[in-house]
């Protein structure tokens, strides 16, 4: 469903670039190919309005502390990387929902754990390419939800995460898997050891997760956008709620890798979560960070830990 | 296999950080920076990453090596003589006292048990009374405790303590002495136990993992295997400091000597390490007041053996403590202690552990039962308790002479009492107070007879001490402290204290927090002295995009 109205979406986009372009020509711009760039740019300025419209809001609600100052340089590569990985994921990965497979399924790398992918708000298993393109060339074996429908709670998606589970260890052996999550996801996945515990999932690794919401989130449509708001500079209910009920033994279970500087998550401190491994990184944007070569490394690395040595070694006092 | 963990040091090196090992070194050269800091543990760590951060080119200079975590093997054979100073046998004058304190990159932070105390209140009340320090109220540090936490992760430990941990907790909750949770300066700890050995898994935030790295990938410079000799004085300024190459095993020197030149020197060597330099350069020091109350928390042990595996190795080290006696006299009054469960290791504890022969290979023998407590006494807020004081001998070598006085030993016989009665209240099988003529009591009223009556003399009982602070002390009155309040060293113009020898008496707790705090404070004011800038503060874990 994401897939179809993102394609409608980049038909619209195609539409409006065409549309651009013709008015330029009827305004005296005889050219094809300048009018066509002006249209796409147009197109692409409008584009960068929203994505710079994120910044400015995340920037309002950042809270203290503040994030660490960037440079004009490391600003501006934090905002174009930023517009290029939207980009990629809307305009192409996600249009196109698919995952990379390992090459030699089950030979490449058989100790290692099956990876599950689940993806943020308003999004599809496509956001993940360049990680599954990294897994697979490592011969991971990984699977990935598509949480349908984009507005249900968080609490109503995770009978896919049970059955994507199910089905991915039917399908690459063992016992256990890794969860790797990004923004909304990790919620899903706290939900998820909420109500399942942790037999099955040896780790849960977060990308830019708001695990205390965002204030983003305040304006966004949908139960699971309520689950993520923040009303009145707090937590809503249901984080509170998940909080509590979350135990101390979980929390070792669970790393959260954020940026200082995210553009979603606002106060991006709310991605720190008390008791587990926390990583910030700095002058990356919400959506980079899951495409971003240092992040990736770390990902794929916590995965080669967690298989090589145990979940026990996380956490050797699991209840 | 090789580790999958990754090394960032390693990473660090290959990416190109300006790391030179002195034992390498084949001719003397001489080096400049803005700023040249002495010593890479809690106080330089911390200093270093300020001061890079507020563009000042900065060059660390280290006496041991740069070792991490493909070297932290988790053996203490191979720890104890790398990672520590005098290979975990540093000793007062008269042997009296064994002192753990790191000499590696990093410092104790790469060593240490990860305990995370902020400086109690009363402690800073006392130094506001009666060391001239009126700017070090709760409300003035707590914001900079609240940066370090953040920079060093340190917070509530999640995971349940261990059997070492939990017997302090059941034992003393039997008697009715409260106990709390200790904070940890780590993050994605895997809960092994072997955090003295160095953390082999990087999730201790030591200076070695987070403030040294960061300061590197700005462009700092590290000379390691290099000991700082003496600063060239002229005048008020420190014109150069003499550094000697030590070979690669961080003992002998290799004749190679450089020479250092900066706008401003740190010192930050530990509370020996930092009065010995100065001593050895004729710093100024009208009052003589130079390496004096030195204070070590002078630290006894309680073994007991418990019916059930104790597995005192396994686990977070340090996670349960009683502040129980240091509140039930004056901070004034008689010595108060802290109590806290050390971790046992096979070579610790057995070079720990009283007795010869039979009686020694038996406490051995139930190494996975023993249980091990500590109390950490209180020095230096009492005139009877003045600490000790740093001398050099013969070969300009730091030498510290720390009398036990009676005012201490009463101390000592009340720690043990009280730890021994805790232990049989957890249900301990027999307890054995660290002291050569002791022995193992089966019963609280066969212990307590046995402790009224032991006499308490330096040799007999066993005193340790992993923490060192004063020797530098700071203060608003000069007769009282050769440094100022904001670590300058009186005389002397472009020079800083920035170690735990700035503290006036000992913390009473495990000081390393109160180091990082009190850096962080100094090294913001000097950043600022010297740039005219406002401090920028720290970064984040992760290195920023190059």
């Amino acid at each position: 469903m994401i897939a179809r109205a993102l394609r409608w979406l980049m038909l619209l986009q195609v539409l409006a670039a065409l549309g651009l372009a013709w008015l330029l020509w009827q305004a005296g711009l005889r050219q094809a190919a300048p009018a066509l760039l002006l249209g796409v740019l147009g197109v692409l300025l409008v584009r960068a309005l929203i994505v710079a419209r994120n910044f400015w809001h995340s920037r309002r609600f950042a809270g203290t502390p503040a994030p660490q100052p960037l440079g004009a340089a490391a600003a501006t590569r934090l905002f174009v990387g930023e517009l290029g990985a939207n980009l990629r994921t809307s305009s192409w990965g996600m249009l196109r929902p698919r995952l990379s497979v390992p090459a030699t399924p089950g030979q490449g790398a058989p100790s290692r754990l099956p990876v599950l992918l689940i993806h943020g708000y308003v999004c599809n298993r496509g956001f993940w390419a360049p990680l599954s393109g990294q897994l697979a060339q490592a011969g991971v074996a990984h699977g990935a939800v598509d949480l349908e429908p984009v507005n249900a709670g968080i609490d109503d998606v995770l009978p896919l995460v049970e059955r994507a589970i199910a089905e991915l260890l039917a399908l690459a052996g063992g016992e256990q898997v890794v969860i790797v999550a990004h923004s909304m996801g990790g919620l899903v996945a706290r939900a998820y050891l909420r109500r399942h515990g942790g037999a099955q999932v040896a780790r849960v690794i977060t990308l830019g997760t708001p695990h205390h919401g965002t204030a983003l989130a305040n304006l966004a449509l949908g139960s699971n956008a309520r689950q993520m708001s923040r009303p009145g500079g707090q937590p809503n209910a249901w984080l509170a709620q998940l909080d509590a009920d979350e135990p101390p033994h979980t929390r070792t279970l669970i790393t959260s890798i954020y940026s200082q500087h995210d553009n979603i998550v606002a106060p991006q401190d709310s991605a720190r979560l008390p008791g587990a491994r926390n990583c910030a990184y700095a002058g990356l944007g919400h959506v980079a960070l899951a495409s971003d070569p240092r992040v990736l490394r770390q990902v794929l690395s916590e995965i080669t830990i967690v298989s090589e040595v145990g979940a026990a070694a996380f956490a050797s006092h699991r209840c | 296999m090789s580790s999958p963990i990754p090394d960032p040091i390693a990473a660090g090196l290959a990416a190109g950080w300006q790391v030179t090992d002195a034992s390498t070194l084949q001719a003397g050269r001489t080096l400049e920076a803005d700023v040249v800091i002495i010593g890479s543990g809690a106080g330089g760590g911390i200093t270093a990453e300020l001061l890079a951060r507020a563009g000042l080119s900065v060059l660390i200079v280290e006496e041991g090596g740069l070792k991490s975590s493909q070297d932290f093997k988790m053996r203490e054979a191979d720890a104890y003589p790398a990672l520590y100073q005098e290979s975990a046998a540093r000793k007062t004058r008269d042997k009296a006292i064994n002192i753990l304190q790191g000499r590696t990159v990093g410092g104790s932070t790469t060593v240490n048990w990860t305990s995370s105390f902020r400086t109690p209140p009363g402690t800073l009340a006392h130094w506001q009374r009666q060391h001239g320090l009126a700017g070090y109220t709760v409300a003035a540090m707590a914001p900079w405790f609240a940066l370090v936490e953040r920079r060093l992760h340190i917070s509530d430990w999640p995971v349940p303590p261990n059997e070492n941990n939990d017997l302090l907790r059941r034992g003393a909750q039997a008697l009715g002495i409260p106990t709390a949770a200790i904070r940890r300066n780590v993050n994605g700890c895997w809960n092994l136990g072997y955090c003295g050995m160095g953390c082999p898994t990087n999730a201790k935030q030591s200076m070695l993992v987070t403030t040294i790295p960061a300061a590197l990938q700005l462009g700092a410079r590290l000379l390691t295997h290099a000991r700082a000799e003496r600063f060239v004085l002229q005048g008020e300024r420190i014109a150069s400091l003499q550094v000697t190459a030590l070979d690669a095993a961080g003992q002998a020197p290799t004749g190679i000597k450089l020479t250092l030149l900066a706008k401003h020197f740190v010192l930050a060597g530990g509370a020996i390490n930092t009065p010995a330099l100065l001593l050895r350069s004729n710093a100024p020091d009208p009052d003589k007041l130079l390496g004096r109350r030195t204070f070590l928390h002078p630290t006894v042990i309680s073994a007991a053996l418990f019916t059930q595996r104790v597995d005192a190795y396994a686990g977070a080290p340090q996670t349960i403590y009683s502040d129980h006696f240091l509140g039930v006299d004056p901070i004034d009054g008689p010595i108060g202690y802290k109590l806290e469960a050390p971790p046992l290791h096979p070579l610790l504890m057995a070079t720990t552990m009283g007795g010869f022969g039979d009686q020694h290979a038996q406490t051995m023998r139930m190494f996975p039962h023993a249980h091990g407590l500590l109390a950490l006494l209180r020095d230096g807020f009492h005139e009877d308790a003045a600490g000790g004081a740093v001398s050099l001998d013969s070969h300009g070598n730091p030498v510290l002479d720390y009398p036990l006085s009676p005012f201490l030993w009463d101390g000592v016989r009340r720690a043990l009492l009280a730890m021994a009665e805790i232990q049989f209240a957890a249900g301990a099988r027999s307890v054995y107070p660290v002291h050569e003529m002791a022995h193992h009591y089966t019963s609280w009223a066969q212990a307590r007879q046995a402790i009224e009556g032991l006499p308490f003399k330096p040799l007999l009982a066993r005193v340790v001490s992993a923490h060192v602070m004063g020797g530098c002390a700071m203060s608003d009155d000069e007769r009282l402290g050769v440094c100022d309040a904001q670590g300058r060293y009186r005389g002397l113009v472009n020079l800083s204290v920035h170690d735990g020898s700035l503290f006036p008496t000992s913390i009473g707790a495990n000081p390393q927090l109160s180091i990082y705090a009190l850096a962080a404070r100094l090294a913001s004011g000097l950043a600022q002295a010297l740039t005219g800038k406002p401090a920028p503060g720290f970064g984040t874990d992760m290195v920023a995009p190059a």
